[in-house]
């Protein structure tokens, strides 16, 4: 073969075989006890917004939890210590998923599933006519609230099972009002509440802003970004009714903020959760998985409800005995209010 | 009946190509193979992303006139993990945490000349315009979240084509973008223009959105290039076979760096006409 080409081809393999050496990248964390613990510590010391929301300090958090971890750390003791260091934080958007191991979550609510029990989808739908609307997996459910000239609706996330909400509108334009239901709401995208909601408004609302972290050092942020909700469509101006509870959630509770802007609303039940930034995922060199929050957010009264929730206009909750036997009394209460 | 007769005969020499001895401008060419990836992008994980697919996939059509043109669209997907797929659970029902996927589109359009022909190889030289996007999906578990990079660049390219014998040539080609628009995932994965972009509920404008939020940077910001070699058999004056070998690296340190390299074989088949 041709000099030339024997060169260009020695070339390009010797290219080749250098593409990936390790020294080219940056030195990833290790895979031990100390480091994913030294890691996880500090991406959440760079990358967490929202430690004095939550009255957090993470620097006394280090000195508390890292005498714990050595070199002989096991990974059910690394799991437990990593899991309590967490825990301080209460974030509903914070958690720590690793193999064979039920996940960890940060905030005791989804946690331990506190008072789960008093939200029941089966009872829900005991008070609609027959014929009501419902989606896969309880997306959304939506009908006439029986014997009463009122339309209900639940969504269980935010996505786009919110399309739902002008065909919820269009097809009862003549009830008394509307019972919005976001209980047990888990979040997801709340760019789609922002986008449904215009038929609700008849004017351009501040919502809520929010920003985002874009550096290591503790005051890098973005600024500070707005988000309104817009007019759109037939304009509906109804006596609306929403429910909470401390299960709504995320994009749950991004939505609870549109709905509290709007003047024909009120808000009843419990708290909601208080996680209203962004989630990211990261991941540990032992193949652990955790979530945590980049961002803040203050509603339109320039105040931050992150770790403290929503509260209702009407708080009322409802009992596991009335549950048990078929009643919702947050969802009574809400009828009792339009009717 | 003559007439008939001596037009098939014609149209049976043309078919074959006897009729006349053109030589043949265009080819269209495909290929497949086996691609290996090593990716570290610090804005998803301070990891090394590696995976091996035989999911690389490839055409290419080919212009040899008074210049060369060709283009190409390439894709491939990876599925990398730190550790391989597992179970865990949420309030005790069980779940799988899966690799994250990487799905890696390439389109070149290159014009250009011979600038150099000796007995038994050519030179071809010209310009490159070069699209890389990339859409990834980072699972986290029981959530994933969205990443992209794109880089839409103008650049040079060369190509040195060696005539080993009658049937058998080698070609070994540089291509090099030296301004790019680059378009990236934010510094933390989203922000709130990301998420303005996907208020749309639209995938091409999401897309689109993605890419105007972009910048335009130079060798300084964004340093890839794609070496090729590549055996060529020339079966006949219509099809050809080959085996090709193609190194793909991306370096970039806009927001957070990242730094890619992407090796290929893959068998190509080329038909000329």
């Amino acid at each position: 073969m041709m000099q030339p080409a024997k060169r260009i081809i020695f070339g390009t393999l010797l290219v080749g075989l250098l593409t990936g050496c390790d020294s080219m990248f940056t030195e990833p964390p290790a895979n031990d006890p100390e480091s994913i613990f030294e890691n996880l510590w500090t991406t959440f010391n760079e990358e967490y917004a929202p430690f004095e929301e939550r009255n957090v300090n993470w620097q006394e958090v280090y000195r508390k939890y890292r005498p714990k971890v050595n070199s002989n750390t096991t990974d059910g003791e690394l799991f437990k210590i990593l899991s309590a260091m967490l825990e301080i934080l209460n974030d509903g958007h914070v958690s720590l998923t690793a193999p064979n191991r039920d996940i960890f979550y940060s905030n005791k609510i989804k946690r331990d599933l506190v008072d789960n029990g008093l939200f029941n989808v089966s009872v829900l739908k005991s008070y609609l006519e027959h014929g009501y609307k419902e989606g896969a997996e309880n997306s959304f459910i939506y009908g006439k609230i029986k014997n009463e000239n009122l339309a209900y609706i639940y969504f269980d996330h935010v996505g786009q099972n919110f399309f739902k909400l002008s065909d919820f509108l269009n097809d009862y334009p003549d009830v008394l009002g509307y019972i919005i239901d976001l209980r047990h709401n888990q979040g997801g995208d709340f760019t789609y509440c922002l986008s449904e909601m215009g038929r609700l408004t008849d004017q351009k609302r501040l919502v809520f802003k929010s920003k985002t972290k874009n550096g290591k050092g503790e005051q890098d942020y973005d600024a500070w970004y707005e988000w309104y909700i817009y007019p759109k469509d037939n304009y509906v101006n109804k006596p609306i009714v929403v429910l909470t509870d401390r299960y709504t959630l995320s994009a749950g509770e991004r939505t609870v903020m549109v709905l509290r802007s709007l003047p024909n609303v009120q808000i009843l039940g419990d708290t909601t959760n208080g996680a209203h930034g962004t989630m990211i995922g990261r991941e540990l060199a032992n193949g652990w998985f955790y979530s945590l929050v980049p961002q803040k957010v203050k509603l339109s009264d320039n105040k931050s409800y992150e770790g403290v929730g929503l509260a209702p206009d009407i708080y009322i909750k409802n009992k596991q005995s009335g549950i048990n036997m078929g009643i919702d009394d947050t969802l009574e209460r809400a009828v009792e209010i339009l009717r | 009946m003559n007439k008939i007769l001596v037009l098939t005969l014609v149209f049976i020499n043309m078919i074959n190509g006897h009729a006349q001895d053109k030589p043949r401008k265009n080819s269209l060419g495909f290929n497949v193979g086996a691609s290996y990836l090593v990716r570290q992008d610090l804005i998803f994980s301070p990891f090394q992303h590696k995976d091996f697919t035989l999911g690389n996939f490839g055409l290419n059509y080919t212009r040899r006139a008074s210049s060369y043109q060709q283009i190409t669209l390439n894709y491939s997907n990876f599925n990398p993990m730190v550790l391989k797929p597992y179970e865990f659970s949420d309030h005790g029902e069980t779940q799988k945490a899966y690799p994250h996927s990487f799905n890696l589109f390439d389109f070149d359009y290159l014009v250009g000349k011979k600038v150099k022909k000796a007995q038994r190889s050519t030179l071809i030289v010209g310009g490159i315009f070069s699209a890389n996007i990339q859409a990834m999906n980072y699972v986290y578990g029981r959530f994933g979240n969205f990443g992209y990079f794109s880089t839409l660049g103008f650049g040079v390219f060369a190509q040195k084509e060696f005539l080993i014998s009658k049937r058998n040539q080698l070609d070994v080609s540089l291509h090099l973008p030296l301004i790019a628009w680059l378009s990236r995932s934010p510094y933390l994965v989203n922000d709130d223009e990301f998420i303005e972009n996907i208020g749309s509920h639209s995938g091409i404008k999401t897309f689109m959105s993605y890419l105007g939020d972009g910048k335009l940077v130079t060798w300084d910001k964004l340093q890839t290039f794609d070496l090729g070699l590549r055996h060529r058999y020339n079966y006949n004056d219509k099809l050809a076979f080959g085996v090709g070998y193609t190194v793909e690296f991306i370096h970039s340190y806009l927001s957070r760096d990242i730094l890619s390299f992407r090796n290929s074989i893959q068998l190509s088949g080329e038909f000329s006409f």
